[in-house]
Protein backbone atom coordinates (compact mmCIF):
# COMPACT_ATOMS: atom_id res chain seq x y z
CA UNK A 1 0.00 0.00 0.00
CA UNK A 2 2.91 1.86 0.87
CA UNK A 3 4.56 1.09 -2.49
CA UNK A 4 1.22 2.41 -4.24
CA UNK A 5 0.24 5.22 -3.06
CA UNK A 6 4.27 6.34 -3.14
CA UNK A 7 3.58 5.93 -6.97
CA UNK A 8 0.23 6.94 -7.05
CA UNK A 9 0.63 10.49 -5.05
CA UNK A 10 4.67 11.20 -5.16
CA UNK A 11 6.64 12.72 -7.84
CA UNK A 12 5.97 11.18 -11.48
CA UNK A 13 8.12 8.51 -12.11
CA UNK A 14 8.84 8.33 -16.20
CA UNK A 15 10.70 5.59 -18.27
CA UNK A 16 12.76 6.41 -20.94
CA UNK A 17 13.56 4.84 -23.81
CA UNK A 18 15.54 6.89 -26.32
CA UNK A 19 12.78 9.24 -28.31
CA UNK A 20 10.33 7.26 -26.00
CA UNK A 21 8.40 8.41 -22.79
CA UNK A 22 5.90 7.02 -20.79
CA UNK A 23 5.07 7.62 -17.13
CA UNK A 24 5.32 4.61 -14.92
CA UNK A 25 1.96 4.75 -14.36
CA UNK A 26 0.58 4.33 -17.97
CA UNK A 27 3.49 1.91 -18.71
CA UNK A 28 2.07 -0.24 -15.67
CA UNK A 29 -1.77 0.10 -17.13
CA UNK A 30 -0.42 -1.02 -20.35
CA UNK A 31 0.85 -3.89 -19.00
CA UNK A 32 -1.70 -4.91 -17.01
CA UNK A 33 -3.63 -5.11 -20.00
CA UNK A 34 -1.41 -7.45 -21.96
CA UNK A 35 -1.62 -9.32 -19.07
CA UNK A 36 -5.44 -9.92 -18.87
CA UNK A 37 -5.42 -10.02 -22.90
CA UNK A 38 -3.20 -13.66 -22.56
CA UNK A 39 -5.19 -14.67 -19.22
CA UNK A 40 -8.45 -14.35 -21.49
CA UNK A 41 -7.19 -16.29 -24.41
CA UNK A 42 -5.87 -18.92 -21.62
CA UNK A 43 -7.58 -19.41 -18.96
CA UNK A 44 -10.68 -21.99 -19.15
CA UNK A 45 -14.16 -20.15 -18.60
CA UNK A 46 -16.08 -21.82 -16.19
CA UNK A 47 -19.09 -24.01 -17.51
CA UNK A 48 -22.54 -23.70 -15.89
CA UNK A 49 -24.38 -27.08 -14.63
CA UNK A 50 -24.17 -29.35 -17.84
CA UNK A 51 -27.84 -29.91 -18.56
CA UNK A 52 -28.27 -33.94 -19.01
CA UNK A 53 -31.33 -34.38 -21.06
CA UNK A 54 -34.13 -36.85 -19.63
CA UNK A 55 -35.00 -40.11 -21.46
CA UNK A 56 -37.50 -39.96 -23.71
CA UNK A 57 -40.51 -42.16 -22.65
CA UNK A 58 -40.60 -45.42 -24.37
CA UNK A 59 -42.34 -45.54 -27.61
CA UNK A 60 -42.96 -41.78 -27.59
CA UNK A 61 -41.54 -38.75 -29.31
CA UNK A 62 -39.09 -36.35 -27.37
CA UNK A 63 -39.69 -33.73 -25.84
CA UNK A 64 -37.52 -31.42 -27.88
CA UNK A 65 -34.33 -30.26 -28.06
CA UNK A 66 -31.87 -31.52 -25.48
CA UNK B 1 -58.14 10.31 -43.37
CA UNK B 2 -60.04 8.28 -45.22
CA UNK B 3 -59.63 4.07 -43.95
CA UNK B 4 -57.19 2.50 -45.85
CA UNK B 5 -58.14 -1.06 -47.69
CA UNK B 6 -55.52 -3.03 -45.96
CA UNK B 7 -55.34 -2.04 -42.10
CA UNK B 8 -51.63 -0.56 -41.81
CA UNK B 9 -50.73 0.37 -45.21
CA UNK B 10 -48.57 3.08 -46.11
CA UNK B 11 -48.22 3.65 -42.28
CA UNK B 12 -44.90 4.98 -40.69
CA UNK B 13 -45.41 3.54 -38.13
CA UNK B 14 -46.01 -0.07 -39.51
CA UNK B 15 -43.29 0.65 -42.13
CA UNK B 16 -41.08 1.40 -38.98
CA UNK B 17 -41.94 -1.69 -37.28
CA UNK B 18 -41.20 -3.96 -40.30
CA UNK B 19 -37.98 -2.39 -40.80
CA UNK B 20 -37.14 -2.83 -37.06
CA UNK B 21 -38.34 -6.43 -37.04
CA UNK B 22 -36.01 -6.75 -40.50
CA UNK B 23 -33.11 -5.46 -38.73
CA UNK B 24 -32.54 -7.98 -35.25
CA UNK B 25 -34.42 -11.24 -36.02
CA UNK B 26 -36.74 -12.43 -33.67
CA UNK B 27 -35.56 -13.61 -30.36
CA UNK B 28 -32.39 -11.98 -30.65
CA UNK B 29 -32.23 -8.46 -29.04
CA UNK B 30 -32.08 -10.07 -25.77
CA UNK B 31 -30.88 -13.92 -26.25
CA UNK B 32 -30.79 -16.37 -23.81
CA UNK B 33 -28.73 -18.49 -25.61
CA UNK B 34 -25.21 -18.53 -27.31
CA UNK B 35 -23.06 -20.25 -29.60
CA UNK B 36 -20.54 -22.71 -27.52
CA UNK B 37 -17.43 -20.64 -28.62
CA UNK B 38 -18.88 -17.22 -26.60
CA UNK B 39 -17.76 -19.33 -23.43
CA UNK B 40 -14.26 -17.69 -23.87
CA UNK B 41 -13.13 -14.79 -21.25
CA UNK B 42 -12.22 -12.56 -24.15
CA UNK B 43 -15.55 -12.17 -25.40
CA UNK B 44 -16.56 -11.05 -22.14
CA UNK B 45 -15.26 -7.41 -22.79
CA UNK B 46 -17.32 -6.04 -25.04
CA UNK B 47 -19.85 -6.41 -22.29
CA UNK B 48 -17.53 -5.15 -19.66
CA UNK B 49 -17.11 -2.02 -21.40
CA UNK B 50 -20.99 -1.49 -21.92
CA UNK B 51 -21.46 -2.10 -18.28
CA UNK B 52 -18.09 0.67 -17.20
CA UNK B 53 -19.98 2.91 -20.09
CA UNK B 54 -23.64 2.82 -18.26
CA UNK B 55 -21.96 4.05 -15.15
CA UNK B 56 -19.56 6.47 -16.93
CA UNK B 57 -23.58 8.39 -18.08
CA UNK B 58 -25.19 7.86 -14.96
CA UNK B 59 -22.85 8.81 -12.73
CA UNK B 60 -22.05 11.93 -15.41
CA UNK B 61 -25.87 13.31 -14.76
CA UNK B 62 -25.76 13.01 -11.26
CA UNK B 63 -22.33 15.19 -11.62
CA UNK B 64 -23.96 17.54 -13.81
CA UNK B 65 -26.84 17.98 -11.64
CA UNK B 66 -24.59 18.59 -8.89
CA UNK B 67 -21.96 20.95 -10.01
CA UNK B 68 -18.29 21.67 -9.50
CA UNK B 69 -18.59 22.82 -5.83
CA UNK B 70 -20.14 19.64 -5.24
CA UNK B 71 -17.56 17.35 -6.63
CA UNK B 72 -15.08 19.80 -5.31
CA UNK B 73 -15.60 19.94 -1.49
CA UNK B 74 -18.41 17.43 -0.32
CA UNK B 75 -16.97 14.02 0.78
CA UNK B 76 -20.09 12.58 -1.51
CA UNK B 77 -18.90 14.67 -4.29
CA UNK B 78 -15.56 13.32 -4.12
CA UNK B 79 -16.52 9.65 -4.34
CA UNK B 80 -18.90 10.36 -7.36
CA UNK B 81 -16.37 12.41 -8.87
CA UNK B 82 -13.66 9.66 -8.75
CA UNK B 83 -16.38 6.95 -9.71
CA UNK B 84 -16.82 9.07 -12.58
CA UNK B 85 -12.91 8.76 -13.19
CA UNK B 86 -12.67 5.43 -12.47
CA UNK B 87 -14.78 3.97 -14.58
CA UNK B 88 -13.85 5.43 -17.51
CA UNK B 89 -10.06 4.08 -16.64
CA UNK B 90 -12.39 0.66 -16.93
CA UNK B 91 -14.23 1.52 -19.69
CA UNK B 92 -10.92 1.86 -21.47
CA UNK B 93 -9.23 -0.81 -19.88
CA UNK B 94 -11.83 -3.38 -21.40
CA UNK B 95 -12.55 -1.45 -24.31
CA UNK B 96 -8.57 -1.93 -25.42
CA UNK B 97 -8.67 -5.71 -25.13
CA UNK B 98 -11.91 -5.76 -26.36
CA UNK B 99 -10.32 -4.52 -29.41
CA UNK B 100 -7.41 -6.14 -29.34
CA UNK B 101 -9.76 -9.20 -28.91
CA UNK B 102 -11.38 -8.79 -32.01
CA UNK B 103 -8.86 -7.51 -34.36
CA UNK B 104 -7.09 -10.63 -34.21
CA UNK B 105 -10.22 -12.11 -34.48
CA UNK B 106 -10.84 -10.39 -37.90
CA UNK B 107 -14.33 -9.58 -36.67
CA UNK B 108 -15.21 -7.83 -39.88
CA UNK B 109 -15.90 -10.90 -41.59
CA UNK B 110 -18.92 -12.42 -42.55
CA UNK B 111 -19.96 -8.43 -43.32
CA UNK B 112 -19.79 -7.21 -40.43
CA UNK B 113 -17.63 -4.15 -41.40
CA UNK B 114 -20.17 -1.75 -40.02
CA UNK B 115 -20.19 -3.55 -36.98
CA UNK B 116 -16.21 -2.84 -36.82
CA UNK B 117 -16.31 0.62 -38.06
CA UNK B 118 -18.90 1.71 -35.76
CA UNK B 119 -16.65 -0.17 -32.61
CA UNK B 120 -13.73 1.85 -34.23
CA UNK B 121 -15.51 5.27 -34.28
CA UNK B 122 -17.13 4.91 -30.76
CA UNK B 123 -13.57 4.08 -29.62
CA UNK B 124 -11.96 6.95 -31.24
CA UNK B 125 -14.90 9.38 -30.10
CA UNK B 126 -14.53 8.12 -26.76
CA UNK B 127 -10.71 9.80 -26.61
CA UNK B 128 -12.65 12.75 -27.31
CA UNK B 129 -15.04 12.58 -24.39
CA UNK B 130 -12.12 11.60 -21.88
CA UNK B 131 -9.87 14.49 -23.33
CA UNK B 132 -13.13 17.28 -22.65
CA UNK B 133 -13.97 15.15 -19.45
CA UNK B 134 -9.88 16.14 -18.25
CA UNK B 135 -10.65 19.77 -19.46
CA UNK B 136 -13.87 20.30 -17.22
CA UNK B 137 -12.35 19.09 -14.13
CA UNK B 138 -12.26 23.00 -12.93
CA UNK B 139 -9.32 22.77 -11.60
CA UNK B 140 -5.57 23.71 -11.70
CA UNK B 141 -5.26 19.89 -13.51
CA UNK B 142 -7.46 20.91 -16.03
CA UNK B 143 -5.92 24.44 -16.88
CA UNK B 144 -2.41 22.30 -17.28
CA UNK B 145 -3.45 20.01 -19.90
CA UNK B 146 -5.56 22.60 -21.64
CA UNK B 147 -2.66 25.17 -22.02
CA UNK B 148 -0.64 22.06 -22.88
CA UNK B 149 -3.38 20.64 -25.74
CA UNK B 150 -3.98 24.28 -27.32
CA UNK B 151 -0.47 24.26 -29.05
CA UNK B 152 -1.12 20.72 -30.44
CA UNK B 153 -4.69 22.04 -31.96
CA UNK B 154 -3.63 25.16 -33.17
CA UNK B 155 -1.02 23.37 -35.29
CA UNK B 156 -3.45 21.07 -36.57
CA UNK B 157 -5.85 23.85 -37.30
CA UNK B 158 -8.66 23.34 -35.40
CA UNK B 159 -7.98 25.50 -32.29
CA UNK B 160 -10.44 28.45 -34.08
CA UNK B 161 -13.40 25.89 -34.20
CA UNK B 162 -12.27 23.55 -31.21
CA UNK B 163 -11.28 25.97 -28.77
CA UNK B 164 -9.76 23.70 -25.65
CA UNK B 165 -9.28 27.05 -23.36
CA UNK B 166 -13.08 27.96 -23.57
CA UNK B 167 -14.36 25.88 -20.64
CA UNK B 168 -18.22 26.27 -21.60
CA UNK B 169 -17.20 25.00 -25.55
CA UNK B 170 -15.82 21.91 -24.08
CA UNK B 171 -18.16 21.65 -21.11
CA UNK B 172 -20.73 21.37 -23.63
CA UNK B 173 -18.91 19.04 -25.75
CA UNK B 174 -18.22 16.54 -22.86
CA UNK B 175 -21.68 16.30 -21.44
CA UNK B 176 -23.94 16.90 -24.30
CA UNK B 177 -22.36 16.25 -28.35
CA UNK B 178 -20.02 13.52 -27.30
CA UNK B 179 -21.73 11.32 -24.88
CA UNK B 180 -24.53 11.40 -27.66
CA UNK B 181 -21.87 10.57 -30.35
CA UNK B 182 -20.73 7.46 -29.13
CA UNK B 183 -23.90 6.22 -27.17
CA UNK B 184 -25.73 6.35 -30.82
CA UNK B 185 -22.61 4.51 -31.96
CA UNK B 186 -22.96 2.07 -28.95
CA UNK B 187 -26.64 1.59 -29.49
CA UNK B 188 -25.69 0.81 -33.19
CA UNK B 189 -22.92 -1.52 -32.48
CA UNK B 190 -25.02 -3.66 -30.61
CA UNK B 191 -28.07 -3.53 -32.73
CA UNK B 192 -25.52 -5.00 -35.50
CA UNK B 193 -23.99 -7.21 -32.93
CA UNK B 194 -27.48 -8.30 -32.49
CA UNK B 195 -28.33 -8.44 -36.01
CA UNK B 196 -24.88 -10.56 -37.32
CA UNK B 197 -24.04 -12.18 -34.52
CA UNK B 198 -20.85 -12.45 -32.66
CA UNK B 199 -17.87 -13.35 -34.72
CA UNK B 200 -17.20 -16.89 -34.52
CA UNK B 201 -13.65 -17.98 -34.17
CA UNK B 202 -11.47 -18.78 -37.35
CA UNK B 203 -12.18 -22.47 -36.52
CA UNK B 204 -15.64 -22.58 -35.91
CA UNK B 205 -17.63 -25.61 -37.68
CA UNK B 206 -20.31 -24.20 -40.35
CA UNK B 207 -23.65 -25.46 -39.43
CA UNK B 208 -23.49 -27.09 -42.56
CA UNK B 209 -20.43 -29.22 -42.22
CA UNK B 210 -21.09 -32.41 -41.62
CA UNK B 211 -18.96 -33.42 -38.66
CA UNK B 212 -18.47 -36.96 -40.30
CA UNK B 213 -15.86 -35.78 -42.63
CA UNK B 214 -13.75 -34.48 -40.43
CA UNK B 215 -10.62 -36.74 -39.59
CA UNK B 216 -11.40 -38.62 -36.41
CA UNK B 217 -8.85 -36.50 -34.53
CA UNK B 218 -10.67 -33.87 -35.29
CA UNK B 219 -13.34 -34.66 -32.98
CA UNK B 220 -14.82 -31.66 -30.85
CA UNK B 221 -13.36 -31.63 -27.31
CA UNK B 222 -15.07 -29.56 -25.37
CA UNK B 223 -18.48 -30.88 -25.34
CA UNK B 224 -20.78 -32.60 -27.57
CA UNK B 225 -21.84 -29.37 -28.85
CA UNK B 226 -18.95 -27.72 -29.42
CA UNK B 227 -18.22 -25.67 -32.67
CA UNK B 228 -14.31 -25.78 -32.35
CA UNK B 229 -12.14 -27.79 -33.94
CA UNK B 230 -8.59 -26.60 -34.56
CA UNK B 231 -7.79 -29.81 -37.19
CA UNK B 232 -10.20 -28.21 -39.51
CA UNK B 233 -8.88 -24.68 -39.75
CA UNK B 234 -8.96 -24.22 -43.68
CA UNK B 235 -12.62 -25.53 -43.49
CA UNK B 236 -13.46 -23.41 -40.83
CA UNK B 237 -11.43 -20.07 -41.89
CA UNK B 238 -13.88 -20.08 -44.96
CA UNK B 239 -17.29 -20.25 -43.31
CA UNK B 240 -17.58 -16.80 -41.94
CA UNK B 241 -15.80 -14.65 -44.90
CA UNK B 242 -17.20 -17.10 -48.29
CA UNK B 243 -20.79 -16.24 -47.54
CA UNK B 244 -22.92 -14.64 -45.40
CA UNK B 245 -24.54 -16.53 -43.07
CA UNK B 246 -28.38 -16.30 -41.80
CA UNK B 247 -27.86 -14.41 -38.80
CA UNK B 248 -26.91 -16.61 -35.85
CA UNK B 249 -26.69 -19.45 -38.00
CA UNK B 250 -24.00 -20.96 -36.13
CA UNK B 251 -25.57 -20.82 -32.75
CA UNK B 252 -28.29 -23.95 -34.49
CA UNK B 253 -25.38 -26.19 -34.81
CA UNK B 254 -23.80 -24.98 -31.43
CA UNK B 255 -25.99 -23.42 -28.80
CA UNK B 256 -25.07 -24.07 -25.10
CA UNK B 257 -27.62 -26.03 -23.12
Amino acid sequence: MTLASGLLFGRTHFLHWGVIQISLANFLVIVLMLVTFVLALVLPFPHGPEVVPEPAAEGGPSDGPE
Amino acid sequence: MAPSSEPGSGSWTVALRDRLGRTVPSGQLLPDRQPEYVRSWIYVFGVASLAAFVYVIASGLVLTLKGPTWWHQSSVGHFVNSTHLWSVELFFFFMVIHLWGKFFMAAWRGRRALTWVTGAVAFVGSIGAAFTGYLVQSNFDSQWISTQAKDGLNSAGIGSEFNVLNTGQMLLWHVMTLPLLVGLLVVLHIILVRRHGVVPPFDAIPPEAPTEALEPSAATETSPTSTENPAAESTMTAMPDSADPPPHAAESAGERP
